[in-house]
């Protein structure tokens, strides 16, 4: 489970994007977090890996406030840039970075996202992706590590109908496995078709 | 753990090896037009001389290496996805430090025959390459780290949106790394004019002095990275 309690941030001297926000996200439940623009939706993905500082009462995953064990046990995709992946490196290099999967796997696992041809899979360095490409890398990554709680930031963004579906089964795969996901997107279509709870950061703040 | 992070960089900086190829053919240059300026010279003046140059292209090629590196690390975000694996900010530090320091100090022999050659003074004093080693080890195990966190620093502050965050590394780094080359430069002329170093190291003064600064600035920027990043 995870808890968040009194969650607050702002810049400086700034009025807060957000304060004294709340939520629970109990094993099997998918958190859609929505808000227009700026509202502060990826500073609070980023603030609670540690990557932004924010001020809370209580942050705890499994039991623990450790920022290591959080950062352990969770697995992170940024709405841009290369998310961890690194543009030297082709797909198979990266999903082996730190991570221990067979290349038998990695082959079937990377043409099951669409990395058909032996030249996407071996041969092209991430930097060359398309952004849809590097997002289908991205999710494929999350999927090998299989984390306790995903926390991805427009998850849909650069994919095509065929990769949104993909990414459809696999959110419900985790969910199967009693794992927790919190999400940001303006997708509606897609964000209906998986959440099981909204968390609103436009214009004030509610469980629902 | 410091291991598969000390892997990880040195795949990562053979793979980008115009980092190293670029530092290199630097200091190369910078020894040619320095030895050409100092031609006429007298061998006395060219030896003292040799050993000022030599300390200050190999402080110009580590921050250009450092600087490099960082900024294509910035690029990668290497540094965040390393953070979030997670691995803790001082095995990063430290896997890092040592990656390049290493392959500084093979950079650095390679720049000090070439620049001995080129003042015609390699043949001089008590081992002009053992005394450069006994110099070089505590020189960069102090001189590296700084960087890193020298550069960690200015990236921090540019992330944060600060107008004058490019100015950090030239500001902080140089003044702090200034102590350390002096006391280098010194120790280094004392070894080599001394046939009978390696016997007397544990007499000089400033070698202890050198080897007491190197560790300083280590754990100091080894601490303070950590902190940082956390920031």
């Amino acid at each position: 489970m995870f808890v968040a309690r009194n969650l607050s941030f702002g810049y400086g001297q700034a009025p807060q994007l957000f304060s004294k926000l709340c939520f629970e996200i109990q094993p099997g439940q998918i958190w859609h977090l929505k808000g227009d623009n700026g509202v502060g939706k990826t500073t609070l993905l980023k603030g609670l890996l540690g990557l932004v500082d924010l001020q809370f009462e209580t942050l705890t995953l499994h039991g623990s406030s450790h920022l290591k064990d959080f950062r352990q046990n969770t697995t992170y995709i940024p709405a841009e840039g290369s998310g961890g992946l690194l543009s030297y490196l082709n797909a198979t290099q990266n999903l082996k970075l730190f991570n221990s999967c067979s290349d038998h796997q990695l082959d079937q696992k990377l043409h099951d996202w669409g990395f058909i041809t032996e030249p996407l899979r071996h041969y092209l360095k991430a930097g060359e992706f398309s952004t849809g490409m590097r997002k289908r890398l991205l999710c494929l990554r999350a999927q090998i590590q299989g984390k306790s709680l995903w926390l991805f930031d427009e998850p849909t963004h650069g994919l095509d109908q065929k990769g949104i579906q993909r990414l459809k089964s696999m959110i419900q795969k985790h969910q199967s496995l009693n794992h927790m996901m919190m999400f940001a997107s303006h997708h509606h279509s897609f964000a209906q078709s998986i959440r099981t709870h909204t968390l609103d950061l436009g214009g004030y703040h509610k469980i629902v | 753990m410091i291991t598969t992070l000390q892997l990880f960089f040195l795949r990562s900086l053979i793979r980008q090896k115009e980092q190293i190829l670029s530092s290199l053919c630097f200091g190369l240059s910078l020894a040619l037009l320095l030895s050409l300026g100092t031609a006429d010279a007298a061998d006395s003046v060219k030896k003292e001389q040799f050993a000022v140059m030599l300390f200050v292209i190999l402080l110009i090629t580590t921050s250009w290496m450092i600087m490099k590196s960082s900024t294509s690390h910035e690029k990668e975000q290497t540094l965040t996805t390393l953070l979030l694996h997670p691995f803790k900010a001082s095995h990063i530090i430290i896997s890092y430090s040592s990656v390049v320091m290493a392959l500084s100090l093979i950079t650095h022999l390679i720049l000090g025959w070439i620049l001995a050659v080129l003042f015609g003074v390699a043949g001089g004093g008590g081992g002009l390459m053992s005394s450069l080693i006994i110099c070089l080890m505590p020189y960069l195990l102090g001189l590296v780290p700084l960087g890193c966190l020298c550069s960690t620093l200015t990236i921090h502050s540019s992330h944060s949106g600060h107008n004058s965050s490019a100015l950090l590394f030239p500001v902080i780094y140089f003044p702090l790394a200034t102590p350390l080359t002096l006391v280098s430069i010194q120790t280094f002329k004392l070894l080599w004019h001394d046939s009978d170093s390696l016997v007397r190291l544990s007499s000089y003064p400033s070698f202890w002095l050198l080897c007491a600064l190197g560790v300083f600035y280590a754990v100091l920027s080894i601490n303070l990275f950590s902190q940082v990043v956390s920031s």
